[in-house]
C-alpha cells in the first residue's frame, strides 16, 4: 500500500490538484491569457481558480473539468471588472512571439462566447463537445461560434476565407 | 505570414508563469458563478438546480401522487423542426417516415435554428444568426415567426432568444436585449406588431416560459456579471406584467423553468458550486424536491411527457451526452439512450409515445465550416424501438420542436424541369477541397492535406469515367474555402497560386509563407515549377496575353495591402508589383488589356467595395465604388466583356472607362437569389449556383445568364443533401461543381 491511501482526503486532493496544475496550468495560463488578451488576468484567473479548488478539496467531483470551466468564468469576471476600472487599458505586455501577439490582438476583437469557444477548442485543444460542457452549452452552439469566430479570426488577420 | 493553426502553435510556445506556490498562498474570493441565461433557441429547455445537499424552507420529502395528465384529443405526432446543416443552417422538419420537408431557406451568412412550433402548428418561430459587429456576444440573434411552410415571414424581435408561445398561438415572449446592459423579457404579437416590455428588472432577465394555461410566465433573473452580488432565482409574471413573484430562494442558481404540461408545477436546474441537478416544483413555489441524481453536473433540457409522469433530460455521463427519464416526483430514475453517441435535445412526442433526440457519433473533432454530424432519432420510452429519422442532416443545436398535428407541405410552386442540363454524378474527391478547374481535357481539382499547411495534391480527373488519372502532390494549392479560382489551365500547363511555408518569411521571423505559383505540365502530370514570388499569400492568377499576373492577399496586422505582381512564369521573378487600397480581395481577371478585380471595404468582404481596373503598363489603378452595397461574385471576363453579380444582379463593367453600367441585367429578386459568393464565365454565359426564392427549401440550382440577351435559364436543382458549393468550372460541355463537403458534381450540357 503507498503513502497516498495513508495520506488526509485533503493532502490527497492536493497533491491532485497540484499535478493537475504540473500538466495543466501554462497550458490554461495560455488559454486564458488568449481569451482575456491580459497576461495579469491569465495569471490572476489560473492562481484564483486552484486556489479555490484547493479550498473546495473533496467537494469537487471532477477536478479537471472543474478547474477548466472556473477559470473562464473567473476570468469573465476579473475582465469586466477591469474594463469597468479602466475601459481602454488593452495593452499586452508580455514577452511573446509576434503571430501569438497578433493572434491575441485579433481574438480580443471576437464576441466573448466566440472567443471562448476558439481558445477552448484551439488553444486549450478540448474537443467540440468539452468546449460545449464548458460554456454550459450545446456542442451546435459551440459550432456556429467556432465557425463565426475562425471567419472572423481569419479576417483580421488577412488571411484567406470567402467571408 | 503565419496561419491561424501556426499562430496558435506560436502561443504554445509563449511562456508560462509558475504560480503553484502563489497558489498555495492565495486567499480565494467568492466562487465563481454557473453559466445561466441565453441558451441558443431553446423550445423546452432545461432546468433545475442545485445541490450540495443544502436545502431550504419548502422542500417537501414526502412523494408526490402523480396524476396522469390527459393529453388533448385532437394531439397526434406531427413533423419534428430542427436546425439543419444541409446547405447552409436552416430551419427544417422531418415526419416519422423520414420525409425532410425545408421550411427557411439558407439566408447568405445567417444560420436558422432553435425552431419552436405555435401549440397549434400553424405556425413556427426560430431564430436566425446574423453577422453583426456587436462584441457582446448576443445581440446576434433575430426572432422570427412563419407560417408552418415558412411562407409569411415577419422579424418579431431584434436581438432576441428564447421565443415561447401563448397557449392560444397569438403573442410570443422571448428574451430581448433592449438596453445595452441585461436582458429584459418582452412579448409581441405573433404578427409582430406590439411589442411591449413585460419584466426589466436590474438583472437579467432570461428564458422565459409561458405556463400552459396562459396564465404566468415564469422566467429567470441573474446577475448581469459574475461578480456581482446575488444569484439566479426563478419568478413567475402575468402576460399584462402585474404579479410578479418570485418562486426560488435556494443558495444556489436556479433556472431555466419548465411547466408540466398541465401547468401545476414547474421543473428547473438548479447549481451550486460545481454540482447540478433537476429539481421540482409546484407553481407557487412550494414542495420543491430534486428529482435528479446524475451522474455528472451536465444536466440540461428537461422535457416533460405529456400526461406529466415524467421528465427526460440530457446528461453527460463521462464519455457523452446521454438521455434519462426520471419520474416527475424523482423516485425512478432511469436511462433512455446510454449509447456511445451523444444524444441530446430530448423531446417529448405530442402523444407521449416517442422521445425525439439529435445524436452523433463524434464531435471530437470539428470541420465547422461544414454540416455536423448530428442526426434526429426517436426512441420508444420503453426503449424498445429506435429509429433514424434523418441522414446527415448536420443537425445543430438549439432544440427540437415536436409539432402536435400532422404536417402537410403545400406545394408553393411547380416541380423544376431541368432544361438543357442534367446532374451526372456526384462522387467523392477528397475532405479538404479548395478549387476546381478545367482544360486539356481534364477536370483538376485541389485538395488540401488539411494539416495546417498549405500542401495538397492536385487531383487530375477524367471527365468522362470520373477516374482520377494523376494524384500530383504539391505544396501550393489554393487557399479559399469558397470561391475557388487560383487555378488556370493555360499554355500547356495547369497554374495554381497559394503559398508556401518558408521560415522567416514575409515579416514573419517566426516562421510563415511566401506567395507562390506552381506549375504542372499537363502532359506529364510533372510538377515542373515552384516560384516563390515573395508577399504574402497567392489569391488568384490570370494570364494577360502571355504575362502571368497574381494577386496576393494584404496582411491586416501589418497593415500590408494587397497587391498585383506581374511573375516571370520560368524564373519566378517579380516584373512588377501594383499596391492596391484592400487588405484582401478575391479574384482577378483580365480583359481588354486590363487587369480587373474586386476590392473590398473596410468592412465585410462583400460590402461597399470598389471595382478596380489596372493598366498594366502604365500602372494606373482606376477605382470605382459597386453601384450596390453588396457585391455577389466576379468579376469574370466573358468574351470581351467584364460582369459581375451585384445585389440585384448581373451588371456590366467596363475596364477602360472605368463605368459600371447600372442595371445592366436585373433579376427578379422573387424568381433568383445569389448562393455562394461565386460566379463563373464560360462559353454559353455566366453561370452561378443560386436557389429559388419561391420554392420552400434550400435546394441549390444551377442557372445561366445570358449576357447577350439579359435573361437567366433555369438549368437544374443540384439537390438537396451535400451540395454546399464552393468552387465551379465550366467545360464546353458541362459544369464541374466542386463542394464543401468533398464532392464533386458533373452536369452534363444539352
Amino acid at each position: 500500500m503507498g503513502w497516498v491511501e495513508h495520506a488526509p482526503a485533503g493532502v490527497e486532493r492536493g497533491e491532485a490538484l497540484e499535478r493537475l496544475y504540473r500538466e495543466q496550468g501554462a497550458r490554461m495560463w495560455r488559454a486564458v491569457l488568449a481569451y482575456a488578451g491580459d497576461p495579469e488576468v491569465a495569471r490572476d484567473a489560473v492562481a484564483e481558480t486552484f486556489a479555490q479548488a484547493l479550498r473546495r478539496g473533496e467537494g469537487i467531483r471532477d477536478p479537471e473539468r472543474w478547474v477548466w470551466r472556473a477559470v473562464f468564468r473567473i476570468a469573465a469576471g476579473e475582465l469586466a471588472e477591469r474594463r469597468r476600472r479602466a475601459p481602454e487599458s488593452t495593452v499586452i505586455a508580455y514577452e511573446m512571439e509576434e503571430p501569438a501577439r497578433e493572434l491575441v490582438a485579433a481574438l480580443a476583437r471576437l464576441s466573448p462566447k466566440q472567443r471562448a469557444a476558439v481558445v477552448l477548442h484551439h488553444a486549450a485543444g478540448y474537443p467540440l463537445k468539452e468546449v460545449a460542457r464548458m460554456l454550459g452549452t450545446t456542442p451546435g452552439a459551440v459550432k456556429v461560434h467556432l465557425l463565426r469566430g475562425r471567419r472572423r479570426l481569419r479576417e483580421l488577420l488577412g488571411e484567406g476565407d470567402d467571408g | 505570414m503565419a496561419d491561424l493553426e501556426e499562430r496558435f502553435r506560436s502561443l504554445a510556445r509563449t511562456t508560462a508563469p509558475d504560480l503553484w506556490e502563489e497558489i498555495g498562498r492565495r486567499r480565494p474570493g467568492p466562487a465563481p458563478r454557473p453559466p445561466v441565461g441565453p441558451r441558443i433557441g431553446a423550445a423546452v429547455v432545461a432546468l433545475v438546480l442545485a445541490v450540495t445537499g443544502i436545502g431550504f424552507a419548502g422542500w417537501t420529502l414526502l412523494p408526490r401522487e402523480e396524476k396522469p395528465t390527459e393529453p388533448a384529443a385532437t394531439v397526434s405526432n406531427g413533423a419534428i423542426a430542427f436546425a439543419s446543416g444541409v446547405g447552409g443552417y436552416h430551419i427544417a422538419a422531418v415526419t416519422l417516415d423520414g420525409a425532410v420537408m425545408d421550411i427557411t431557406t439558407p439566408a447568405g451568412d445567417a444560420y436558422d435554428l432553435g425552431p419552436v412550433w405555435s401549440p397549434d402548428g400553424a405556425w413556427i418561430a426560430f431564430l436566425r444568426y446574423r453577422i453583426t459587429d456587436r462584441d457582446d456576444g448576443t445581440g446576434d440573434y433575430d426572432l422570427f415567426v412563419a407560417n408552418a411552410d415558412g411562407s409569411g415571414l415577419v422579424v418579431l424581435g431584434r436581438s432576441a432568444l428564447a421565443p415561447t408561445w401563448s397557449p392560444d398561438g397569438t403573442s410570443v415572449a422571448f428574451q430581448g436585449f433592449r438596453r445595452e446592459t441585461d436582458h429584459d423579457i418582452l412579448v409581441a404579437e405573433r404578427d409582430g406588431s406590439g411589442e411591449r416590455v413585460l419584466v426589466a428588472s436590474p438583472l437579467s432577465d432570461t428564458t422565459p416560459r409561458w405556463s400552459p394555461t396562459g396564465e404566468l410566465i415564469a422566467f429567470t433573473s441573474h446577475p448581469v456579471l459574475d461578480r456581482d452580488p446575488g444569484d439566479a432565482d426563478i419568478f413567475v409574471v402575468r402576460p399584462d406584467g402585474t404579479g410578479l413573484t418570485r418562486l426560488t430562494g435556494s443558495p444556489g442558481w436556479d433556472f431555466e423553468p419548465v411547466w408540466s404540461p398541465d401547468g401545476s408545477r414547474i421543473a428547473y436546474l438548479s447549481e451550486q458550486w460545481d454540482e447540478r441537478e433537476a429539481y421540482v416544483m409546484n407553481a407557487d413555489g412550494s414542495g420543491v424536491r430534486r428529482l435528479t441524481d446524475a451522474p455528472s453536473n451536465d444536466i440540461a433540457e428537461l422535457s416533460w411527457s405529456p400526461d406529466g409522469t415524467r421528465i427526460a433530460f440530457q446528461v453527460f455521463s463521462g464519455t457523452s451526452w446521454d438521455i434519462y427519464l426520471v419520474s416527475a416526483d424523482g423516485t425512478e430514475q432511469v436511462p433512455l439512450v446510454t449509447s456511445p453517441l451523444d444524444e441530446v435535445d430530448p423531446t417529448w412526442s405530442p402523444d407521449g409515445t416517442l422521445v425525439a433526440y439529435s445524436a452523433a457519433g463524434s464531435v471530437q473533432s470539428c470541420r465547422c465550416d461544414n454540416a455536423g454530424t448530428f442526426d434526429v432519432y426517436v426512441v420508444t420510452p420503453d426503449t424498445s424501438s429506435t429509429t433514424r429519422l434523418t441522414v446527415d442532416a448536420g443537425v445543430l443545436g438549439g432544440g427540437l420542436s415536436w409539432r402536435s398535428t400532422p404536417f402537410i407541405a403545400e406545394a408553393t410552386s411547380p416541380p423544376r424541369t431541368p432544361s438543357g442540363a442534367e446532374i451526372v454524378g456526384t462522387f467523392e474527391v477528397g475532405d479538404d477541397v479548395r478549387s476546381v478547374a478545367y482544360g486539356d481535357g481534364s477536370v483538376w481539382v485541389a485538395v488540401s492535406n488539411n494539416d495546417g499547411t498549405f500542401g495538397g495534391r492536385i487531383l487530375r480527373i477524367d471527365p468522362a469515367t470520373h477516374e482520377i488519372q494523376a494524384e500530383i502532390p504539391v505544396e501550393v494549392i489554393p487557399t479559399w474555402d469558397i470561391g475557388g479560382g487560383a487555378m488556370v489551365v493555360h499554355g500547356g500547363s495547369l497554374w495554381v497560386t497559394g503559398a508556401v511555408d518558408r521560415p522567416g518569411n514575409f515579416e514573419d521571423p517566426g516562421g510563415g509563407a511566401d506567395a507562390a505559383v506552381i506549375r504542372i505540365d499537363t502532359a506529364s502530370n510533372a510538377l515542373v515549377q515552384t516560384l516563390e514570388i515573395g508577399g504574402n499569400v497567392g489569391a488568384d492568377l490570370t494570364f494577360l496575353g502571355d504575362e502571368l499576373w497574381v494577386l496576393l492577399f494584404g496582411d491586416e496586422t501589418i497593415d500590408h495591402r494587397m497587391e498585383i505582381v506581374r511573375v516571370d512564369p520560368y524564373s519566378g521573378e517579380a516584373l512588377a508589383r501594383v499596391p492596391l487600397s484592400a487588405k484582401w480581395g478575391h479574384t482577378i481577371v483580365a480583359s481588354e488589356g486590363r487587369l480587373v478585380l474586386y476590392e473590398p471595404g473596410e468592412g465585410a468582404v462583400n460590402v461597399d467595395g470598389s471595382l478596380v481596373t489596372v493598366d498594366p503598363s502604365t500602372r494606373e489603378v482606376l477605382r470605382v465604388a459597386t453601384p450596390s452595397k453588396y457585391f455577389e461574385g466576379g468579376p469574370v471576363a466573358w468574351r470581351d466583356q467584364v460582369w459581375f453579380a451585384a445585389e440585384r444582379g448581373f451588371a456590366r463593367f467596363d475596364p477602360v472607362t472605368g463605368e459600371v453600367i447600372e442595371g445592366s441585367a436585373e433579376l427578379d429578386p422573387s424568381r433568383f437569389a445569389f448562393c455562394c459568393g461565386f460566379i463563373e464565365a464560360g462559353e454559353r454565359g455566366i453561370w452561378f449556383v443560386g436557389f429559388d426564392p419561391r420554392t420552400e427549401g434550400s435546394e441549390r440550382r444551377l442557372d445561366l445568364f445570358d449576357p447577350a440577351t439579359g435573361t437567366v435559364i433555369e438549368l437544374v436543382a443540384l439537390g438537396g443533401k451535400g451540395t454546399t458549393p464552393v468552387a465551379m468550372a465550366v467545360a464546353p460541355d458541362a459544369v464541374w461543381i466542386l463542394n464543401s463537403e468533398g464532392t464533386l458534381t458533373h452536369v452534363a450540357l444539352t
